[in-house]
């Protein structure tokens, strides 16, 4: 039984009346029509203009409604032996639709109120008998029939080529499915809309279908090659929109990848977020191996690495602080997302430079059929998205967002919020251009501005930018090419005001990255693919720019940077039924480039006291060049139908750190590459998965484990700002690695969910000759997060309500504390213990929304959706971190700074029109 | 309305960050040996002070007592320190300019001390000391603000051109005077000095660089909330010390744990390492230092600024009720002795 919203109270008598009247005069009475006949129905995810055509066909009953008015929310339900009218009466119950049975014919009317009267009802007859409205569909396939060559063929093996497109836009319909009914035959359309088979002559039935388009049933007759060019019929009403499961139970079984991610877009509406809008960054963390340092991180780790060794992509282009407000929002809008994916083991070896993770995002100007978009208003954001096509070849799609905390804050009591501002927006837009059936063209910008101040003491301004090209061609059913030109920018500014030494820290870096790769199929199931990434590194120089009155000087340094180049090759293959493989190699050179300044040193530790020589650079550093060899493999083996056993090795290398010397990674970090003295980090990962599926359910573990060589950790009291010689900071170490990782979850239904548990350590040990950390013995890492507990479920109450639930759960982070005090010319001083000995507290948190999604109601027009949300609902202040300061008797305590420390609620408008 | 809107939009505004003190579970080490010590270019009383590292919670240092403590010039000429109170060794004796010294011990466990050869900085002058009344936000440690009245002093210096980096610290005493009342006929009433009465507040360093032109400094080194301790008269004793880099060095890290308030931008703390060495590689905290002195004496009598301020013990008219026990008893108060300082006027 559902009820779509709380009953309508107030009903107008005189319409009822006049209806009832209708219906008498027409001398018929409910038990004496079909529509009182009882039927038992049961369906899931379907259309309610979907149920009313199996009532139609199945019972002989007509209905008589507006297409437009139904709503199209999936609905599921069973009745058992329910009178009809009953059964279509509680499916729009809430609703302001009204049944009405008619007498003439045996039917019902379903009528949205107030469009109704005699008139009306005698035209919405005529419009259903003329055969002006319909069932948008066709429950049943199209069927067609071809013949190629005569029986009496000596050929033993014949092609056959089809072409797919939209029968009303021509375009080329991608990932189109062709089997029989065995599935012994089966394949995908390509970019171009095109499926290659070679069969054995004979007669088959296939059945090329495609979500969201009427199904075709092919009869053919193959005794010769034979091209089909096959229209499809797009069925707005049978296009579940919701219901693309991205990284479905299926696609889990069947795919070699160890430890990748496909971010269901859509689901992360489900996730209660702190300003009520939806999040990647965050939604990663509810991943099993995905944490941070808390709500003020700007970044996220994998599996015990650091920030820095996160990849962050959008469109190619790399994003170096992915966040905005230092850390609470990322900075994407996800109305614009089309694909997410997060690489937590194996990668395609295209995707390299950095040591644990990458985050591939993308946003797609293509087959855009209409133009439209979405947008919404929360307590101090706002967003839009539209997109549309410009003209038939050339699609459009543009996103943006704003926040308006500063309005906010000058209305808070608390003078320090006061005089403090949080604001940012972000920008990006694509342009498709389909030159031909072969080659596109897509431009795509980004850009995003941050500025962080509190109370005129101090503050960031950050951004990132990124213009990049793509050329995307088909040179045939088989071979495909890919090329990318990217230029991308990250600029930072740290700044301190009021106090005598008031002045600006100013940072960049900018970078000119091509990507290119030619792909060619082999066979039904596998590809090659090779290309090469050529990325040039560049760094602004560092800049201290005092203020007017300042009475510091002002100073620049400038940094080294570095070139990458690095040829990769896939190879992918599906062996049988049960077994399929992907392996690559990626060749990572790294050439160390001016200009800035290198430094020899005397035999011993590198200080600044043992510096013998300096010089400037300004071409190449021929000591500064790396050439690593990354291979990669990764292997599924599916068994007993529902089960797979996945395992994979990467290598990995890293030539660009991020170094700070706070406790929170913070914007105003630089970023430094690999020199003489600074080697690239290399990483090795050994990940083992099990997964499996069960009905509604799917389970999946893994392991892993990885070691990490030439990495490096900053000496105590370390100075990264203005520092020419930064090798002089670093101590180098290695590290380790490994854990278990479980997930479970429940895809559909009423209740749906997941519960993600980890188990992992990160584990440091410097190894460097001349200097140490805790005496060389093995160590916490700064982001060694033992366990963590996430807890996501999502109750669909109603079609348009759902409840939203988020918990997580995760061990305190390691923390350096005092052990004793020493007295040093009267001031009491904490002399503190080896580096992350202790734990900060746990934290944990709870988190609700409620949804009132009214977007699926109707399918034209300006649609509606609001969320309630309530981070943090219990109030739990949790720890960002521990510090320690004198207490008004003098000794030394214990504080906790916790960034959110009590309810926040947030309250959201989305819309899509 | 208007009103009621703009409420619920403040709302996620208003649950701002906490800071709460906790209990955190510390694992108390052994404690080490902590060297405490300053070697002046003034022919004055010299100081050095052994004494251990003590725990989180406490403040009353542990003397070391029955070391043998020198400190050796560049030639090996030695300056004995003797043991005046437990753990304080100190000398009659100054360092020279242009020499080099540095610190040379044994421990009363036998363990020998030394620390690397110093030069003698030369002083940079402190020239002045000015009071400015103000009005000042103070945020305790549970993050509640307030404002206060406060006398600032700011101190200054300059010379005409300068060759070299100078690094500077900032140290002083402070010292106020109590009268007792005429609380009974058998007692007379004494007069107190209280020496250093609030906690050290900030480690004040400043580096000077190089210049051609006139340069010095002109910095904020203590500030005093406007009570009833300035009524009568209050004392600030002030130096500047002139350090070597690396001593600077020190004290720059030093201040880094000093100076943790929960800030996003706190530098992550480590532990300190002196520049004192033990023969047998054991770990000795502290710090000796060899450095340039000019100092300043600084004294404020209540009609030096505009706020008005009573004496601890009140005026005749205008007595505290309750009168402090102080009034009757000076020695009572935390740092009160009788010895009158030699500034004293």
């Amino acid at each position: 039984m559902y009820k779509l919203l709380p009953q309508i109270s107030s009903i107008n008598s005189k319409l009822i009346l006049f209806l009832l009247l209708f219906v008498m005069a027409t001398g018929q009475s409910f038990g004496q029509t079909d529509v009182g006949k009882r039927v038992s129905i049961s369906f899931e995810n379907k259309r309610l203009i979907q149920v009313l055509y199996d009532l139609s066909v199945e019972h002989e009953i007509q209905f008589f409604f507006e297409p437009d008015d139904l709503p199209y929310y999936p609905l599921t339900g069973s009745f058992d032996k329910k009178p009809i009218y009953d059964i279509i009466k509680d499916l729009t119950e809430g609703t302001s639709l009204i049944v009405i049975p008619y007498d003439k014919k045996e039917g019902l009317f379903v009528l949205n109120r107030p469009k109704a009267n005699a008139a009306y009802l005698d035209n919405l007859i005529t419009k259903w008998e003329d055969g002006t409205y319909d069932y948008p569909f066709d429950k049943n396939a199209k069927e067609l029939s071809y013949t190629f060559g005569k029986t009496s063929t000596t050929k033993k093996q014949a092609k056959l080529r089809l072409k797919l497109f939209d029968q009303n836009t021509n375009e080329a319909i991608i990932g189109a499915v062709i089997s029989n009914t065995d599935l012994s035959i089966n394949g995908l359309s390509g970019p171009s809309g095109n499926i290659n088979l070679e069969l054995p002559v004979g007669q088959y039935d296939l059945t090329v279908s495609y979500i969201g388009y009427q199904s075709t049933l092919l009869h053919i007759d193959l005794y010769d090659d034979g091209r089909i060019k096959l229209p499809m019929n797009f069925q707005s009403f049978l296009f579940q929109e919701i219901e693309v499961l991205a990284n479905s139970s299926e696609q889990q079984l069947s795919e070699a990848s160890v430890g990748r991610e496909i971010i269901n877009l859509k689901s992360m509406e489900a996730i209660p977020q702190i300003l009520g809008e939806i999040d990647i960054i965050k939604s990663l963390e509810t991943l099993p191996g995905v944490t941070s340092a808390g709500e003020l991180s700007i970044g996220f780790n994998v599996r015990g690495g650091k920030i820095d060794e996160s990849l962050v992509l959008f469109n190619d282009g790399i994003i170096f602080n992915p966040t905005h407000i230092v850390g609470f929002i990322s900075a994407f809008n996800a109305d614009a997302l089309d694909n997410a994916t997060l690489y937590k083991a194996y990668m395609d070896p295209e995707f390299g430079g950095r040591g644990s993770a990458v985050l591939d995002l993308k946003s797609d100007a293509t087959d855009v059929k209409s133009w439209k978009g979405k947008g919404g208003l929360g307590t101090s954001m706002m967003k839009i998205y539209v997109e549309g096509p410009i003209s038939k070849k050339l699609d459009f799609h543009a996103s943006g967002r704003g926040s308006f905390n500063d309005y906010l804050l000058k209305l808070v009591a608390n003078p320090e919020l006061r005089r403090s501002n949080a604001n940012f927006y972000d920008f990006n837009s694509g342009f498709a251009f389909q030159i031909n059936d072969q080659h596109k063209l897509v431009l795509n910008t980004y850009y995003s501005n941050d500025l962080f101040e509190f109370n005129d003491e101090f503050g960031f301004k950050w951004s990132n930018q990124h213009l990049g090209l793509q050329w995307k061609s088909s040179w045939s059913e088989k071979l495909f090419s890919s090329l990318s030109l990217n230029y991308g920018a990250y600029d930072t500014d740290n700044f301190t005001k009021g106090i005598p030494e008031a002045a600006s820290f100013k940072t960049g870096l900018f970078y000119y990255k091509i990507i290119g790769s030619v792909n060619r199929k082999i066979g039904a199931d596998g590809f090659i693919k090779t290309g090469v990434e050529v990325i040039d590194f560049n760094n602004r120089s560092d800049r201290l720019e005092p203020s007017p009155t300042s009475t510091i000087t002002e100073n620049s340094i400038q940094r080294k940077a570095g070139l990458n180049v690095s040829p990769f090759l896939t190879f992918q293959q599906k062996i049988s039924r049960r077994i399929s493989f992907e392996t690559g190699l990626r060749f990572s050179n790294y050439f160390s480039n001016g200009p800035g300044k290198i430094f020899s040193y005397s035999e011993g530790p590198k200080t600044e006291d043992s510096i013998i020589a300096e010089e400037e650079l300004n071409g190449q550093d021929g000591s500064g060049n790396y050439h690593i060899l990354e291979p990669r493999v990764s292997v599924n083996y599916n068994f007993m139908d529902n089960w797979s056993l996945k395992g994979s090795y990467t290598k990995m290398s890293q030539n660009m750190f991020q170094l700070g010397t706070t406790n929170t990674t913070l914007p105003s970090d630089i970023w430094i590459f690999t020199d003489r003295h600074i080697k690239p980090l290399i990483v090795n990962q050994f990940a083992l998965g099990l997964f499996t599926k069960y009905k509604k359910y799917s389970l999946g573990v893994d392991l892993f484990s990885k070691n990490s060589r030439q990495l490096y950790e900053l000496q105590g009291f370390s100075e990264v700002v203005l520092n020419e010689h930064l090798e002089t900071e670093l101590i180098e170490a290695e590290g380790r690695s490994y854990g278990l990782e479980v997930l479970l979850k429940k895809e559909t239904g009423k209740w749906k969910g997941n519960i993600a548990y980890t188990f992992s350590r990160s584990l440091r040990k410097t190894i460097d000759a001349n200097k140490s950390l805790n005496q060389g013995t093995e160590f916490p890492s700064d982001f060694d997060i033992p366990h963590q507990l996430n807890i996501l479920a999502s109750y669909q109450a109603l079609p348009v309500i759902s409840f939203n639930f988020a918990y997580i759960f995760k061990s305190g982070r390691p923390t350096t504390v005092p052990s004793s005090t020493i007295i040093q010319d009267g001031f009491v001083v904490p002399l503190y213990s080896f580096r992350n000995q202790e734990r900060i507290p746990y934290y944990s948190r709870l988190d609700f929304s409620i949804t009132l999604d009214l977007r699926k109601v109707k399918q034209t027009g300006l649609r509606n959706s609001f969320t309630l949300g309530f981070y943090n609902l219990t109030g739990r202040n949790n720890a960002n971190n521990v510090f320690f300061r004198r207490s008004a008797k003098g000794n030394i305590v214990p504080f906790q700074f916790a960034v959110v420390g009590s309810v926040i609620p947030n309250l959201s408008w989305n819309f899509v029109f | 309305m208007k009103n009621k809107i703009q409420y619920l939009l403040l709302l996620p505004l208003l649950c701002i960050a906490c800071v709460d003190q906790i209990e955190i579970p510390i694992n108390p080490e052994d404690p080490v040996i902590v060297v405490d010590g300053i070697f002046t270019n003034l022919e004055e009383t010299q100081l050095i002070k052994i004494s251990e590292s003590i725990a989180l919670e406490s403040q009353v240092p542990i003397p070391v007592s029955g070391a043998l403590i020198y400190v050796e010039d560049q030639d090996g000429n030695r300056i004995s320190f003797t043991e005046q109170e437990e753990g304080n060794y100190t000398a009659e004796a100054r360092a020279e300019a242009g020499n080099q010294y540095r610190l040379v011990g044994t421990l009363p466990d036998g363990r020998e001390i030394t620390t690397e050869l110093q030069e003698t900085p030369e002083s940079f002058p402190l020239k002045d000391v000015r009071i400015v009344d103000t009005l000042v936000t103070i945020t305790d440690e549970s993050g509640d603000s307030r404002r206060i009245h406060a006398i600032d002093f700011y101190a200054s210096g300059a010379v005409n051109s300068l060759e070299i980096d100078k690094y500077l610290r900032f140290s002083h005493e402070t010292v106020y005077q109590i009268r007792e009342d005429f609380c009974s006929p058998f007692v007379a009433a004494k007069t107190c000095y209280v020496y250093n009465d609030v906690l050290a507040e900030d480690i004040n360093l400043v580096r000077i660089e190089p210049s051609n032109a006139p340069v010095g400094y002109n910095k904020l080194v203590h500030r005093r909330r406007i009570d009833r301790t300035m009524g009568e008269l209050f004392g600030l004793d002030l130096r500047l010390y002139s350090y070597n880099k690396k001593e600077f060095d020190y004290w720059e890290n030093l201040k880094l744990v000093f100076d943790q308030n929960g800030n996003i931008t706190d530098n992550i703390p480590a532990r300190i390492e002196g520049n004192v060495r033990a023969s047998d590689g054991s770990e000795i905290q502290g710090q000796f230092a060899v450095v340039g002195k000019t100092g300043f004496i600084k004294l404020v009598a209540n009609a030096d600024f505009p706020t008005i301020a009573l004496p601890v013990c009140g005026i005749p008219g205008f007595r505290p009720n309750p009168r402090p026990a102080a009034c009757c008893s000076c020695l009572v108060l935390k740092g009160a002795t009788l010895v009158r300082p030699e500034f004293w006027p």
